[in-house]
């Protein structure tokens, strides 16, 4: 009886062990698959500044080999095995290559001349790079090419040599311009054999195919019509893309024989399914590999129309072919970017979730490649952008084929989803909750519905009336002339004629019309109403006068031009003073930039009363509340939080004051000191005019002087002056200018529009207009 | 008796289970939309929807303009088409020419003809000049309450022909001894109308009545080639607040904006129902 408990225990135990085992493998296998998907390169690092982007890439062997240009340009080797990258410093080959002095850039002749790079290609296993030359003769530009250098990678430095290849005829690469001539830029290379195909745009913008001989350094020229990228094909052949415009768009992929100067149908594509990029094809499976709307598709048998899905992959390749290694990862590159993505649908993560953007914020690539980095198995499919409109529909039918869906707050859709309650509660997730607690209660509030969180913002910005602080004080202007009202702001440009007389100040751009100056200060200000007096007519006296303020302004005399006088004006752009500095701009953003200039944005009122706003349209995600997979959702919306883009995360975050420098501060400090030396060293030398190398050398020392006080990506000034100014900002719920134009009116409101502006139409016209559709619009609600 | 009508039902069962599927089903999902929030949660929330809907001043602008528009159209079609058919059913030689003619703006696409109808009325157009030429003012038919006008008189002229073929229909079968008798006993043009005529094409008139109202209520294709999904106020019918409510996927209201109009118009024919019944009984 012991005996058969024993047994029994011993049974339950195995069972036991064998159950856990089997949960084991159960609960950890999808996190130890790997797709094998990987970032190779991230250019883009969240500040929206990038210090060098991807200009082109070639494979050898297991190796990626990238060149990238910017203000720290360099070569990347990415070694696909132990997924290393090595990087290589251009400084001293860019130094050498612009040396006038050194002998190997020197002309037949013995002008001195400077060398760039005009194409990489990759041959036998080795990079080389073409280069050009240019010098001055008789005063003009000339260039001359076709130079062959091999790469040389040695000691994290990049260097040209001479090789065994002679030099390229590079005649029909020439423009010639009469007295100059100047190297067409080279947009695509391949290598076939000993062929090298490389491409440039006409002078009518069509694409030119030129092949080179390797061996002989002869060329040849071929016309292919609509030509639009080309990559190695089999048998020796040049797998060429055409683009056919037409009624019925398509792309022809065709097999091009070099020799026979013949093409043979490979494959087609009706557009109309939707753009496809990233195409690659994999000879001994017969399959053509491509990217459309975020995913990557396998056409085995080159049928392109009933490709299968295999993966996802959110980067915008920067032409139509790309490479694909052995093992089956298409390499997928664009200026911001370098990634892995892996053609077997086997290795695809287990899960998929669905984001798609209807509006555009900086932070999605982020978001996406710390997603793919950090979730292996989970794949996310960022589909291009679409009809907004769509989507209440999907809500309807309980769409739950997405995921997330981005939009713009200000979006009549984004209003209809909020007031229905079709976002889904993100309340639950601690992350998301605390991440948007930290934010200013505007975007607070736009993100919460019944006290609940339903939305994640992304992105703040907005257009309105800003004045140029320098030029301000210059002009001895001071706080109090601020103005706050419409009314005060036409009274300051009714008097800047007399301020700005003889003055190195204009009071707008020189390239604003008189039209558009109106239009945007008209637009800004009925905007501003429509957000202000929701309950009020267009129609008001008060709304009627201002209107007519606006189009009655004399700009004239503010030196503004209309647009048929622009046309001959422009030609005459320093003699009009258009180098000037303008006090006043009309479409600066109140959201904060990296660019951001020393302006400061007007919040404006109607009455000194009342308080003054400058309205932002905020980008939100959110989750569809049908969505299959909240919890991948919520990580990935957790995801997109964390990865907010510089500004966005400062204009978001009140705490956030730590100024931050460029990038390539140090590196631009530098290059401005060599550059101050050489003009310098010059100026000494007296080989060119003195006064002129003065006048350079004293530029230089002024701005040097003032480039650390300057030269900020977000300046303590511009961070302190977005604080002052949050206070006022207003998320905008309704896109005016989209519903005066959205529908059938449309048309009639551009016609009345433009009349208005040319004085062909009065105020009580447009605003009559305006009220009608507008309040009818409100009066029937969503 | 009893087997002959089980023998019909499969035959009858077809028709049936497509009225059943297009119309019934539709018919009680329009109803179920209407008593929801359409919502996330799409909770049943009642009569909420009826009361809001009539609370919004849309659509009660829109109702208004409709039930104006239908009260100035439907009558007058119903008269003109009235007398029209007794003018061409007197006239012997040519009749035919003129019966077949008077179709013709029934046939004709309503944008092709707002594009003539539109130049005539406009500011400097005939309309205006023959205006001008007896002495009168110009008007700015295109602009405000004027522009009713137009639309009305398109209405009038496009439909006047269907139901003018109606009356014609009726008016033929009226046995033409009738008329012989009358006149052998003195009977005036308007006392053989209202003694003869009338009582005769009753069902047809009101068949013509019902349909004027229908055809009335249904203004709404002129109007939005006129003013668009935002015509001026005068114009703004029910159908602009339905179409436009169903552009911004509010089924919810505009299913209840449906109902809510259909009850109006059931209420209405039923009136009319049995004020015909009345007169029917009256006249004979």
């Amino acid at each position: 009886m012991k005996h058969e408990n024993r047994t029994g225990n011993r049974l339950f135990f195995l069972m036991l062990c064998g159950l856990m085992t089997a949960w084991l493998v159960c609960c950890a296998a999808p996190a130890l698959a790997s797709t094998g998907d990987r970032t190779v390169l991230q250019a883009d690092n969240g500040d929206g500044y990038s210090t060098a982007y991807v200009q082109d890439l070639m494979v050898e062997g297991r190796k990626i080999y990238l060149y990238m240009t910017g203000s720290v340009p360099n070569f990347r080797v990415y070694d696909m095995d132990t997924g290393e990258t090595t990087v290589y410093d251009m400084t001293a080959l860019q130094e050498k290559l612009r040396d006038t002095e050194a002998e190997e850039n020197r002309t037949e002749d013995g002008d001195p001349a400077t060398m760039d790079i005009a194409a990489w290609f990759d041959w036998n296993g080795e990079i080389y790079a073409i280069l050009t030359r240019s010098y001055s003769r008789n005063g003009f530009s000339q260039m001359e090419g076709g130079f062959v250098r091999r790469l040389v990678l040695s000691d994290g430095q990049m260097d040209l040599e001479a090789c065994e290849l002679p030099r390229l005829d590079w005649s029909e690469m020439l423009e010639d311009g009469g007295d100059w001539t100047y190297s067409r830029y080279v947009s695509d290379h391949a290598t076939v054999g000993d062929t090298l195909a490389l491409s440039c745009f006409g002078d009518n913008g069509e694409m030119q195919l030129h092949l080179f001989n390797l061996q002989t350094g002869e060329t040849e020229e071929r016309e292919i019509q609509d030509l639009n990228d080309f990559t190695p094909g089999p048998d020796g052949k040049l797998l060429i893309a055409r683009y056919k415009w037409s009624d019925t768009p398509e792309m022809l992929l065709e097999l091009y024989d070099m020799e026979r100067d013949e093409g043979e149908p490979f494959a087609r594509y009706a557009v109309e399914s939707g753009s496809i990029r990233a195409v690659a094809y994999r000879e001994e499976t017969d399959t053509l590999y491509f990217i459309r709307n975020g995913e990557i598709f396998a056409a085995p048998g080159r049928d392109l129309e009933n490709a299968q899905s295999v993966n996802d992959c959110a980067i915008a390749s920067s032409g139509v072919f790309t490479p694909l290694t052995e093992d089956g990862f298409l390499i997928v590159y664009g200026y911001e970017g370098v990634m892995l993505r892996n053609t077997d649908p086997a290795a695809r993560g287990s899960t998929t979730i669905r984001i798609r953007p209807y509006s555009w914020s900086e932070g999605y690539n982020l978001a996406y490649y710390a997603f793919t980095e950090s979730h292996g198995d989970i794949g996310v499919v960022q589909e291009d952008y679409g009809d907004e409109t769509a989507l209440l529909q999907a809500m309807m039918n309980q769409d739950d084929r997405v995921d997330i869906y981005i939009l713009s707050s200000d979006s009549s859709v984004y209003g209809a989803v909020y007031e229905r309650g079709f976002m889904g509660d993100l309340s639950g997730d601690e992350k998301l909750v605390e991440a948007v607690s930290q934010m200013y209660p505007m975007a607070r509030e736009t993100a919460s519905r019944d006290g609940k969180l339903v939305a994640v913002p992304l992105g703040l910005s907005g257009e309105s009336v800003a004045y140029n602080q320098k030029a301000w004080e210059d002009l001895g202007l001071t706080e109090e002339d601020v103005p706050r009202t419409w009314d005060q702001l036409l009274d300051l440009m009714e008097t800047l004629p007399e301020k700005l007389a003889g003055t190195a100040y204009r009071a707008f751009d020189f390239y604003y019309t008189q039209e558009g100056i109106r239009g945007e200060l008209l637009m800004q200000m009925l905007r501003n109403y429509a957000l202000q007096h929701p309950d009020e007519s267009f129609s008001e006296p008060a709304l009627q006068r201002l209107t007519d303020r606006v189009a009655r302004i004399d700009l004239e005399t503010l030196g503004i031009f209309t647009e048929e006088e622009m046309e001959t004006a422009e030609s005459r752009y320093e003699e009009l003073g258009g180098m000037k500095t303008a006090l006043l701009s009309i479409n600066s953003n109140p959201g904060l930039t990296i660019y951001d200039q020393d302006t400061q944005c007007l919040p404006m009122a109607f009455t000194a009363e009342e308080q003054p706003i400058l309205p932002v349209t905020m980008v939100m995600a959110f989750m569809n509340p049908f969505s299959r997979h909240p919890a991948e959702a919520m990580a990935y919306l957790e995801c997109l939080a964390e990865h907010l883009d510089l500004a966005t995360e400062y204009a978001l975050h009140e705490e956030l004051n730590e100024p931050v420098r460029y990038p390539d501060h140090e590196e631009q400090r530098k290059s401005m000191e060599d550059w101050l030396a050489t003009m310098k060293e010059s100026m000494a030398s007296g080989e060119d005019a003195p006064s002129n190398i003065r006048t350079i050398v004293e530029e230089i020392e002024k701005e040097l002087k003032d480039f650390d006080e300057t030269h900020w990506m977000l300046s303590p000034a511009a961070i302190r002056a977005y604080r002052d100014r949050a206070a006022y900002l207003v998320p905008a719920r309704f896109s005016f200018w989209s519903q005066l134009y959205g529908d059938e009116n449309g048309e009639a409101f551009s016609t009345l529009w433009a009349g208005f502006l040319k004085g062909q139409k009065t105020s009580g016209e447009l605003l009559s207009f305006m009220d009608q559709k507008i309040r009818m619009m409100r009066l029937e609600g969503n | 008796m009893y087997t002959k009508k089980r023998l019909a039902l499969p035959f009858l069962l077809p028709g049936l289970a497509g009225i059943l599927l297009f119309y019934v089903v539709p018919f009680f999902g329009g109803v179920w939309y209407s008593l929801t929030d359409g919502s996330f949660e799409n909770a049943f929330v009642g009569f909420d929807n009826y009361l809001k809907v009539w609370q919004n001043p849309m659509f009660q602008l829109g109702l208004r303009n409709t039930m104006e528009l239908s009260a100035i159209c439907a009558p007058s079609l119903f008269l003109l088409s009235f007398l029209l058919s007794l003018i061409l059913n007197r006239i012997r030689p040519a009749g035919r020419l003129f019966r077949s003619t008077v179709l013709l703006p029934y046939l004709m696409p309503s944008s092709a003809v707002l594009i003539i109808w539109l130049l005539w009325f406009d500011y400097g157009g005939p309309v205006n000049h023959l205006i001008t030429l007896l002495g009168g003012q110009r008007v700015a038919w295109l602009q405000g309450s004027e522009l009713r006008v137009p639309v009305v008189l398109l209405f009038l002229w496009k439909n006047l022909g269907f139901c003018v073929i109606i009356f014609l229909a009726a008016l033929q079968a009226i046995p033409a001894s009738l008329y012989e008798y009358a006149e052998l006993e003195g009977a005036s043009f308007g006392r053989q109308a209202f003694s003869i005529t009338l009582p005769l094409i009753v069902p047809s008139a009101f068949l013509v009545f019902i349909l004027s109202f229908v055809n009335a209520f249904r203004i709404f294709k002129e109007v939005y080639f006129i003013g668009g999904a935002y015509p001026e106020e005068p114009l703004y019918t029910l159908q602009n607040y339905m179409n436009n409510m169903y552009g911004k996927l509010n089924y919810q209201n505009v299913t209840t904006a449906a109902y809510s109009f259909a009850v109006i118009v059931f209420a209405l024919f039923g009136l009319l129902f049995f004020l015909q019944h009345r007169a029917q009984r009256g006249l004979n």
